[in-house]
């Protein structure tokens, strides 16, 4: 399909993992010297600011190289970020706050700061391209996000350019309305999630977070335990996994299977200790989810809303959960089973009686979110 | 594996090398290595009478090293000759391992400086010289 253009795996990784490199003088050399004939990348030392077709963007919480394509990518654009170390600081963050996108839906809002702090650039650069047709967003990790918000935001603001996007080991964005309209906007097919199954961050943030595209597929890629675990959230082991996999379609998967509601009720009821594993934490997830669906059906109460208040996401869902502990029995029997799974995950014990208070609720919430995020801070230890 | 070593990261590993220019050995000339991962950083010695010079590894720990921050450290080699800098050796190095810049094989290079650098990827990084592998 002529009209189709896509990059391959082993392209688009190329950019997520060397826009890393775009910090100085030498990294930028060595980018023109792989890069050079297909984007423009101008003869003169760039480092930063603006000459021609190129943008290089450096920020405190993220970074980005915005160019166009030639010769055999001529009529593309591409948008590459990498997030920052600060930016590392503010997602790991356990008061996680929603902020209301650029293109107005719910999420994660260390990532909106760090777009925003992008997005005069992205609008220039976007406002002067010429003879166009496809923009190409592309990032590893919390610039892997960073890609999705520019790819809904520049979609959504030149319906006539084709976007695509591709992300390698990415957290989840924003909230379920943002992953359902981001794959709406952009369509699934343009969507290129890569991850491995032993990466920690693509779990993060829990809960209510999710990742686009929404249906469809995605593209996992089985990996081994690291000699360290989450060795596998590193960009250059999803660039050899793409020179390995060498085309999209043999790591195409149709997306897994949700659990089956009765699964899920099965494993909440269940007694015994739960291990701290990525494969309980899926359960869990889905558990949550699950939970989540039967009180907002019961009550209708809105987990998150739209207005801003000081509460955090932790607060919000300790607050929901233990209203529905007061709505029914039936509704108290899940949040208690949910509860139970959770802390027995951190090693808190909840013993029948225990009382669901908004605080214990929020306790076994940010001991298990600690736990995530403690394990998501290891993927930078070095396997020395 | 203790917590402390996790985060020491090799920013640029020993390096033994051999310069020429048309053939002669470089000697006595200044050679400066830089390296940038949190901050710009740098070494530098002399080579001798035959054109060799060595330096050894460096590593560096960062206050963010537990965080799933990507390690990119660019790195530079440059022989200054009558003050004027010519850049020999450049390398994007994205593993803290030592000696991930040729595959796990320590540097040991013969630089001919009149030779137009190249890029190598075969070390699964990018590496921009007119180095060969090996000292003669």
């Amino acid at each position: 399909m002529m009209s189709d253009i896509e990059l391959d795996p082993v392209f688009s990784s190329g950019l997520a993992r060397w826009v890393y490199f775009i910090k100085d003088s030498a990294g930028m050399q060595l980018i023109r010297a792989k890069f050079g004939k297909s984007l423009v990348l101008d003869a003169k030392n760039v480092v930063s600011g603006t000459t021609g077709g190129l943008f290089i963007v450096k920020k405190s919480k993220a970074m980005a190289m915005l160019t166009l394509g030639q010769g055999e990518y001529k009529g593309q654009a591409f948008i590459l970020y990498t997030g920052t170390t600060d930016l590392y600081d503010t997602v790991t963050d356990l008061n996680t706050g929603i902020k209301t996108s650029h293109t107005g839906s719910p999420i994660h809002q260390g990532f909106y700061y760090a777009f925003d702090s992008t997005l005069m650039e992205l609008r220039q650069f976007v406002s002067r391209l010429q003879a166009v047709h496809t923009v190409h967003c592309v990032g590893h990790s919390l610039g892997g996000a960073l890609a999705a918000l520019a790819a809904d935001w520049v979609r959504k603001n030149n319906a006539s350019l084709r976007v695509k996007l591709y992300t390698f080991g990415s957290p989840r964005v924003g909230l379920e309305m943002f992953a359902k309209t981001s794959t709406t906007r952009l369509l699934a097919q343009n969507i290129y999630r890569v991850y491995h199954k032993t990466d920690p961050v693509p779990m993060v943030p829990t809960w209510p977070f999710f990742h686009a595209p929404t249906g469809g597929t995605d593209y996992l890629i089985h990996s081994p335990m690291g000699a360290i675990p989450w060795e596998y959230h590193r960009m250059r082991h999803y660039a050899e996994s793409a020179k390995k996999a060498g085309s999209w379609s043999t790591i195409q998967n149709n997306r897994p299977k949700t659990y089956l509601d009765s699964t899920v009720e099965q494993w909440l009821e269940s007694e015994g200790v739960v291990a701290f594993t990525a494969n309980s934490l899926e359960l869990v997830n889905a558990a949550l989810l699950y939970v989540i669906k039967k009180v907002l059906h019961a009550t209708g109460v809105v987990l998150v809303g739209a207005a801003a208040t000081t509460l955090t996401l932790l607060d919000r869902l300790a607050i929901f959960l233990a209203k529905a502990v007061e709505v029914s029995a039936e509704l108290s029997r899940w949040v208690y089973y949910l509860v139970r799974k959770m802390a027995s995950m951190v090693g808190i014990v909840v013993k029948e009686g225990t009382s669901l208070t908004v605080a214990f609720i929020r306790l076994v919430f940010t001991r298990l979110y600690e736990r995530v995020a403690n394990m998501v801070r290891q993927a930078g230890r070095d396997p020395q | 594996m203790s917590m402390f070593d996790a985060g020491k990261v090799c920013v640029f590993s020993a390096v033994q090398a051999k310069l020429s220019l048309n053939g002669k050995p470089l000697k006595n000339v200044k050679v400066t290595r830089e390296w940038h991962w949190k901050k710009k950083r740098s070494d530098e010695t002399v080579t001798d009478e035959n054109g060799y010079f060595s330096l050894p590894s460096v590593y560096e720990r960062s206050i963010s090293q537990y965080l799933p921050a990507e390690i990119a450290i660019s790195q530079k080699m440059s022989v200054w000759i009558n003050g004027e800098e010519t850049e020999f050796w450049i390398n994007a190095k994205d593993d803290g391992k030592e000696n991930s810049e040729y595959g796990g094989e320590p540097i040991a290079l013969s630089c001919e400086l009149s030779r137009e650098k190249v890029l190598i990827e075969k070390y699964g990084s990018l590496l921009l010289t007119m180095c060969k592998k090996g000292i003669e």
